[in-house]
């Protein structure tokens, strides 16, 4: 068995071209039924990507969304035996892709699915829980290093459209009319076996993304006066905390 | 040739059925007699998550099997060593009941087409299938079901696929899993018998049966069935179920439905109406 059968089959099912295949067939009559695998490889991905950004494919519909993923699938196909996760690219992608280029807020609907869709996947870890922070010594606390759970995802958007993709998950449709770009950011993570969302305010995003880049609370808390928080840092600190955001360090940290 | 170091769990010869997340919360709560399921390990292969929750909670109680489509155990190139690594790691945690893949690819140089596409049943294929199925059960400590394909093309053979899965068997020491669906998509697409194709399957090899629903081509019509798990199980299967289990005995067999899926109730009824066929036949001994 000749390496060239599945070079040539698989130049015929990335292009459509069924011509190299005619060597191998013992009837040339079946030339035709070479669509029903190309048209399974195809619609798989496309429907792996359906199924992993929902609210980008509500708002714009299965016939504006398929070849928006088919192109997807022509630059990008699977790499990963395990399809859950196909897709990392596909809001640049969007962002690229001439026929949205009038919904400019689309990319980042995707940013959000995509978050959700990591959150739902990421690995287990142990939360820190307030009692173990309350244990530790209070002059220990300023250089505690916790860092997120793994499903936490902190979103920075160029678009407001939380509201809108937060009505889509549940299943409420909004269609985003007059939106013009605005930051907002988002936190994403799962807890207690359920994906949560929520908006931050500029200091709150600012002290968990420094939290999950491994500093320490002192410099979280730093990180977030910069972005001109006069929020109360230790309440915030202990929101996270009971609701599942940050990890538990691992026990000789502490 | 390796053989494997364990053989295949004590499974019942009772129906099962393929488990979809929408049917999650059904199946936890299922008390039917012999019920269980099977799952494509690949949509487990995220580092955690709600997915195998579900899955854990479910094997607590009941029998699952891991069937596999991403190996490309039909294909030409060395395994995937990291995803034979993810299957292991799954294999370990639940403890599947039957191991099984397919006389197929779906991936070839980087890219993986997420389809079973056909080996052709030559010499050459036979010799590299058989050192990937050597390699799974080895990895895995596992027999492996090798599952025979759905076919649409016929393509220059030399060894009809009936012999060249029970070479397979010889060589290697896995098992077969009969989709008798399968059977009947091909013969009727390559112009076979799918009865004569039946009574040259090696019996005791055979350690479990899948079942599924065809549609014809929505292009072509008739003239060329399709294997899209789509839609109840056809008159003309359940009649080569009955043939098959007749000269086999019965085996733990499997209904299979992936796209339009039924309500939960509606797919237990199939099941039912597969557990009946395989009860009839223990009635008869």
């Amino acid at each position: 068995m000749s390496d060239a059968f599945f070079r040539n089959w698989s130049y015929a099912l990335r292009s459509g071209d069924a011509d190299a295949l005619l060597p191998y067939l013992a009837d040339e009559r079946a030339r035709q039924h070479f669509a029903v695998y190309r048209n399974n490889v195809v619609s798989a991905a496309i429907e792996a990507l359906r199924s992993a950004y929902p609210v980008v494919n509500q708002l714009v519909g299965d016939s504006f969304f398929s070849p928006m993923a088919k192109l997807y699938w022509d630059e990008h196909p699977p790499q990963d035996r395990s399809m859950t996760l196909y897709g990392a690219g596909f809001a640049e992608h969007i962002a690229s892709y001439g026929p949205a280029a009038r919904l400019g807020y689309l990319p980042d609907i995707a940013r959000l699915d995509r978050a959700w869709l990591d959150a739902h996947h990421a690995a287990e870890r142990e939360t820190l829980s307030g009692e173990a922070v309350s244990a530790l010594p209070a002059e220990s606390l300023p250089q505690l290093s916790p860092g997120l759970h793994p499903s936490v995802h902190v979103v920075e958007l160029d678009w407001p459209v939380f509201d809108v993709w937060a009505a889509h998950r549940v299943g409420r449709s909004i269609t985003p009319t007059e939106i013009a770009p605005g930051h907002e950011h988002i936190v994403i993570w799962r807890f207690q076996s359920q994906v949560k969302q929520s908006r931050l305010s500029p200091a709150h995003a600012a002290f968990l993304a420094a939290i999950g880049e491994g500093r320490s609370l002192q410099q979280a808390v730093e990180r977030a006066a910069a972005e001109g928080g006069r929020e109360d840092p230790a309440g915030f600190f202990g929101h996270a905390l009971s609701h599942g955001l940050i990890a538990a360090p691992a026990p000789n940290t502490i | 040739m390796s053989a494997p170091d364990k053989s295949p769990a004590n499974l019942a010869a009772t129906a099962g059925i393929g488990l979809k997340p929408e049917h999650y919360r059904p199946v936890l709560e299922a008390t039917a007699h012999g019920l269980w399921v099977e799952v494509h390990p690949e949509n487990y292969m995220a580092d955690s998550g709600p997915r195998l929750n579900w899955l854990e909670a479910i094997r607590r109680d009941k029998p699952a099997s891991f069937h596999g489509v991403g190996l490309s155990l039909g294909g030409v190139e060395p395994l995937d060593k990291g995803h034979l690594k993810r299957w292991k790691t799954l294999v370990e945690r639940f403890d599947p009941v039957r191991v099984s893949e397919h006389l197929a690819w779906s991936a070839h140089a980087g890219t993986y087409f997420n389809d079973l596409l056909p080996t052709p049943m030559t010499q050459a294929a036979l010799d590299h299938f058989c050192d990937h199925v050597d390699e799974m059960q080895s990895v895995l400590g596992r027999q492996v079901l090798v599952e025979n394909p759905s076919r649409y093309m016929p393509l220059h053979e030399d060894i009809p696929e009936i012999d060249f899965l029970a070479e397979t068997v010889r060589r290697t020491g896995c098992g077969l899993l009969l989709d008798v669906n399968n059977v009947h998509v091909s013969a009727h697409n390559l112009g076979f018998d799918a009865r004569d194709y039946l009574d040259r399957v090696p019996a005791g090899a055979i350690g479990e049966i899948h079942l599924a629903g065809h549609e014809p081509d929505e292009g072509l019509g008739a003239e060329l069935l399709i294997d899209t798990h789509g839609a109840p199980v056809s008159e003309d299967v359940w009649s080569l179920l009955r043939h098959l289990i007749g000269r086999i005995g019965p085996r733990p067999l499997l209904i299979e439905r992936d796209t339009n899926l039924p309500p939960f109730g509606v797919l237990m009824a199939e099941r039912s109406a597969a557990q009946a066929v395989l009860e009839e036949c223990l009635a008869h001994v």
